[in-house]
């Protein structure tokens, strides 16, 4: 894979490798996102309608 | 011609030489893993077992690569693969708030914890302010319409097409790519013209927002790759051999 992208031209090498770190950012953030949420704030978390105004 | 054809095995003459089919086994092998990684990934909650997934996809390729199968162009696989895992988060993130599944529990604590993190609309007042209840943004909503219906569902078409090498895939995913163009600009505005309410209202403001977005902004880099590649790997299902009447 990594001679491949290598062998591509400029502009192709600097987007597909940007994109690459974005898969692998976008699926941290996929994975992380509920785990967090739930972890800091537990199931159910809500602020009750009209709250906080 | 007819001669020609008649000498032609049926099977033969009805074969597709689309570039798809003439990638060796293991590139469909690994596309099953590739579309299970990224419908799990897609839907934040099952991540882990697509990130597994998508994993094996790449040791599938990898492996398949070094024994000299013919495999599809990484670049194609790469591309194909952030757009569609971005089509399917997005899709189902929206899709969550839209529908009435922002009434379930789960519901619910996915859409406040996100927005206490990146979007004060989806907290404050949530459920209580539009008629169709979800983020109290009237913007919002409106916007969601757009990548729930109509963008997310043709990029995830498209996407598919285009990692299967067909043309209708090529050219899909520019049009889709334009559309995300200007649903990005337009949720930026909606969400900066409302800053007081919502990302004024937020954990991590701004700079947590732009944080969390970017990968999935920078999306529109796909569309001057688009553009300059070689159009002629992508091709239309083969036109069936024609045959004279009687």
């Amino acid at each position: 894979m990594w001679e491949e992208v290598r062998s591509l031209p400029v502009l192709h090498r600097v987007i597909v490798r940007i994109l690459m770190v974005n898969i692998c950012v976008a699926t941290v953030l996929a994975c992380a996102t509920v785990p967090y949420i739930l972890i800091r704030w537990g199931y159910g978390f809500v602020l009750e309608p009209g709250g906080g105004e | 011609v007819t001669t020609h054809l008649d000498k032609l095995e049926p099977a033969q003459a009805e074969k597709p030489l689309r570039h798809y089919d003439t990638y060796g086994p293991a590139q469909k092998r690994a596309d099953k893993y590739l579309s299970s990684g990224i419908i799990l990934t897609g839907t934040f909650f099952a991540g882990p077992i697509g990130i597994y997934c998508l994993v094996r996809a790449y040791l599938i390729l990898r492996n398949a690569q070094r024994e000299g199968q013919r495999i599809r162009p990484w670049a194609i696989t790469i591309v194909g693969t952030i757009v569609l895992i971005d089509a399917s988060i997005n899709m189902l993130g929206w899709g969550v708030d839209l529908s009435p599944i922002h009434d379930t529990k789960l519901g619910l604590t996915f859409d406040s914890g996100w927005g206490v993190m990146f979007d004060g609309a989806y907290y404050v007042d949530f459920n209580g302010h539009t008629s169709m209840g979800g983020s109290s943004a009237i913007t919002e909503k409106a916007l969601q319409l757009i990548p729930v219906l109509i963008v997310m569902p043709m990029r995830i078409v498209a996407c598919i097409a285009f990692l299967q090498m067909r043309k209708v895939g090529y050219q899909y995913l520019i049009i889709t790519s334009w559309m995300y163009v200007a649903m990005w600009v337009a949720y930026s505005a909606s969400i900066t013209l409302e800053f007081d309410h919502r990302l004024g209202n937020t954990l991590y403001g701004v700079t947590g927002w732009w944080a969390y977005n970017l990968p999935f902004m920078l999306l529109w880099l796909v569309l001057p790759y688009l553009m300059t590649i070689d159009k002629r790997q992508f091709s239309d299902e083969p036109a069936r051999s024609f045959r004279p009447p009687g």
